[in-house]
């Protein structure tokens, strides 16, 4: 097949480039040390305070408990602002807005339930927030597991008196149902405090992503310069091949680059990029999606140059819009919604659900679907772009 | 004899300015055809368009009974085109780049292997193919250029002024290696505005001015174009301004200011001589030296547009 052995020249000319090399791959690892030593246990002494809202409209103990000892507690009293809330809508809103990270409403009747045997807590949070808004829901998490396995074990006592086995007891535990209900977003999986050092191997790693499609994007220029398309059009192949062989050339040097800053960053820094299969995945459609975007470039670009001053000139918003600078956690939620509209955005968010989070190839389904979309849409419109103009030309 | 190359009515414009225009000629078999002309005169126009290159705005190029507009992959897989450029990658090695180019010419495996120790043996650069092409002088660059164009053993070889900027010793390898090529059955395409190349190459001519052929045929035939008229070149100082007073003299067909002084094609260089230098020295000029040329493909030309090949 001519689109691979086109390909196969492109990572061929990528190697022998030492210096594109160095660049591409070299750069956002020390990058990533610089970026990482200096923020190093700043993120989490320097981040405010999560502010939630709570409403308790318990009339028992429980409800107190959780507001005034839980959520107090060291090492949870760090971490959050507590203030409460005078409407439910309203502190709704507040959270859908950003302007909170969660909200925690414990309903009326709370501690009578929980002796009945069930009982239930709601936990709204920002969905775009994850990593510190995770805090919450753990925490409310453990209160209510917490309080279940004492309830039970009141009730047994009550019961049954001091002669039980444990058996029995543990065997009750499945049957009360207390749980907090969580909203938005929320899933039960572990939060971590972000490490500087991983985030910002992930977020460098995108951004000279970027770099890379931008570079091959030149490339496709340097082959016009060189007349070497020329003489490609002029051998027997078919005029799609071409482009195909182009494209996919860029796509594997990408992956490449992306996977080299993946391992190096690991065996290196130690960095823990979570599940092989999602970190995998994700790093194909990451490529794939930003080919797309190299390809634009190099339909955009008349030479070599004009494309390489393009890409920078693309890349460098793209990096800050996708998180690659200012964490996506950080960011106001207006633009945490317009790093959605990144190709690099989408990316980092996937490698950080991996990292801080502990997701798994599931979790990732809508970044893989929204990363392989826009790569085709972009092929579709540097295609445009291509046969409007000739690729010769 | 039957066509092997049929270019039917050729033409080509950029941004509405003729390339080329109203182009036909037939290249026979086993022939080494010469298009010969000044710079744009449409050379690389034309072979770009038979090679596939770009379609042409009206016309077509049959080859072996291939058009070129219907069945374009079959009638390329039957060309080598070695471009006027370096087209190469320059960071890869010798062997790695005709690797590559055997391979979209549908080479593979042993074969292709093959070939390219075999051209890179004809080239003569077999010691040196695993370097990067960089570090090559221009005229091995330029062997390696023709290089990629062998591998696939093409039936018709298309050469894009294939010895610009090569040194004389290069230049007459890659003149060498064309003849020996074309004794071997491959038809040549040979372009240039090097007179002497054409000459010694080619046993049919097109010459070609402003996208258009002014004659063509075999070199006897274009000579016999110009008749029995010889070509004067005189050095001349001062420099002439107006040389139409030479244009009176009985016997001289066409004047030509030269960097050095002026050239003259004239009916018999030997009888005329004399005239035209007292001409000279009446307007109060010397003529330094003087030099009587029998016609060659440059007096044609000069005979057929009033103008030099190159100037
Ligand atoms: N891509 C292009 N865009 C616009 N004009 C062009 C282009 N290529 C060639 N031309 C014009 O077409 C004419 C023929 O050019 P061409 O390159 O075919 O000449 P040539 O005989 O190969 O000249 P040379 O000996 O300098 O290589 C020239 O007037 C040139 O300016
Ligand atoms: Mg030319």
């Amino acid at each position: 097949m001519h689109l691979f052995t086109i390909a196969k020249k492109d990572v061929l000319l990528l190697i022998r480039d030492r210096k594109a090399l160095l660049t591409l791959v070299g750069t956002p690892l020390i990058l990533t040390f610089i970026l990482g030593m200096a923020f190093q246990g700043m993120w989490s002494a320097e981040t405010p305070p999560a502010r939630v809202l709570w409403i308790n409209e318990d009339e028992g103990e429980f409800g107190d408990i959780l507001f005034s000892d839980v959520l107090t507690m060291e090492g949870v009293r760090e971490w959050v602002r507590l203030e409460q809330a005078q409407d439910r809508q309203d502190a709704r809103e507040q959270v859908q807005r950003g302007r909170a990270t969660a909200y925690i409403e414990v309903p009326q009747g709370f501690s009578q339930s929980v002796r009945e045997g069930e009982g239930r807590i709601i936990v709204v949070g920002d969905p775009a927030s994850s990593i510190r808004a995770n805090m919450i829901p753990r925490v409310v998490q453990r209160f209510a597991t917490e309080l279940s396995s004492r309830t039970i074990i009141y009730q047994a006592l009550g019961e049954h008196q001091v002669t039980l086995p444990i058996e029995e007891i543990e065997l009750e535990l499945e049957q009360v149902e207390i749980s907090a209900r969580i909203e938005d977003g929320f899933d039960q999986r572990s939060s971590e405090v972000p490490i500087p050092m991983d985030y910002y191997a992930a977020g460098m790693g995108v951004m000279y992503l970027l770099f890379t499609v931008s570079h091959g994007a030149g490339t496709f220029l340097r082959e016009r310069e060189a007349y070497t398309l020329h003489r490609m059009y002029q051998a027997p192949l078919l005029g799609w091949e071409i482009g195909a062989g182009k494209f996919t050339g860029i796509f594997l040097t990408a992956c490449l680059q992306l996977t080299a800053v993946i391992v190096f960053s690991h065996l290196v820094y130690g960095v823990a990029w979570g599940d092989p299969l999602g970190v995998a995945a994700l790093t194909v459609t990451a490529a794939f999606g930003a080919s797309g975007i190299g390809l634009v470039i190099a339909a955009l670009s008349k030479t070599q140059s004009a494309a390489d001053a393009l890409g920078t000139a693309v890349v460098l918003p793209l990096a800050v819009l996708g998180g690659s600078m200012m964490p996506l956690f950080a960011m106001p939620p207006v633009m945490r919604t317009l790093s959605k509209l990144t190709v690099n955005g989408w990316a980092l968010e996937g490698y950080v659900r991996l990292m801080f989070e502990k997701g798994s190839i599931n979790d990732l389904l809508p970044h893989l679907g929204v990363l392989v979309g826009m790569g085709i849409g972009f092929v579709v419109l540097a295609s445009l772009l291509f046969s409007r103009r000739g690729a010769l030309s | 004899m039957k066509a092997f190359v049929e270019v039917k009515d050729l033409g080509k414009a950029y941004q509405g300015r003729a390339a080329v225009e109203n182009l036909s000629f037939t290249i026979p078999p086993g022939h080494i055809f010469g298009l010969l002309g000044p710079n744009g005169a449409g050379k690389t126009t034309t072979i770009s368009i038979i090679s596939g290159l770009f379609p042409p705005d009206k016309g077509d190029v049959i080859v072996d009974g291939h058009s070129l507009l219907t069945h374009p992959a079959r009638a390329k897989a039957l060309m080598g085109v070695v471009p006027q450029e370096i087209a190469l990658y320059t960071t890869l090695s010798a062997r790695e780049n005709l690797h590559f180019w055997g391979r979209l010419y549908g080479l593979k495996g042993d074969a292709l292997k093959v070939r390219v120790e075999q051209v890179l043996e004809r080239v003569g650069l077999s010691d040196r193919a695993n370097e990067a092409i960089k570090g090559y002088s221009g005229g091995m660059k330029r062997r390696i250029n023709i290089a990629a164009g062998l591998l696939h053993e093409p039936r018709l070889l298309l050469l894009d002024e294939p010895t610009v900027g090569v040194d004389p010793q290069s230049r007459r390898a890659i003149l060498d290696m064309i003849k020996d090529l074309n004794a071997s059955g491959m038809t040549v395409l040979y372009t240039s505005h090097y007179m002497e190349e054409v000459q010694e190459l080619c046993s049919l001519v097109a010459i070609m001015d402003q996208g258009r052929i002014v004659a063509h045929g075999t070199q006897e035939e274009l000579h016999r174009v110009v008749g029995e008229h010889d070509l004067v070149r005189l050095e001349v100082d001062p420099p002439l301004e107006d040389p139409s007073f030479l244009q009176s003299i009985l016997g001289v067909f066409a004047v030509n200011i030269t960097p050095e002084g002026v050239d003259l094609t004239v009916s018999d260089g030997h009888t005329l001589l004399a005239t035209i230098i007292a001409a000279i020295t009446q307007q109060g000029a010397a003529v330094n030296a003087v030099r009587i040329e029998r016609p060659n493909l440059e007096t044609v030309f000069l005979h057929l547009t009033g103008r030099m090949l190159r100037n």
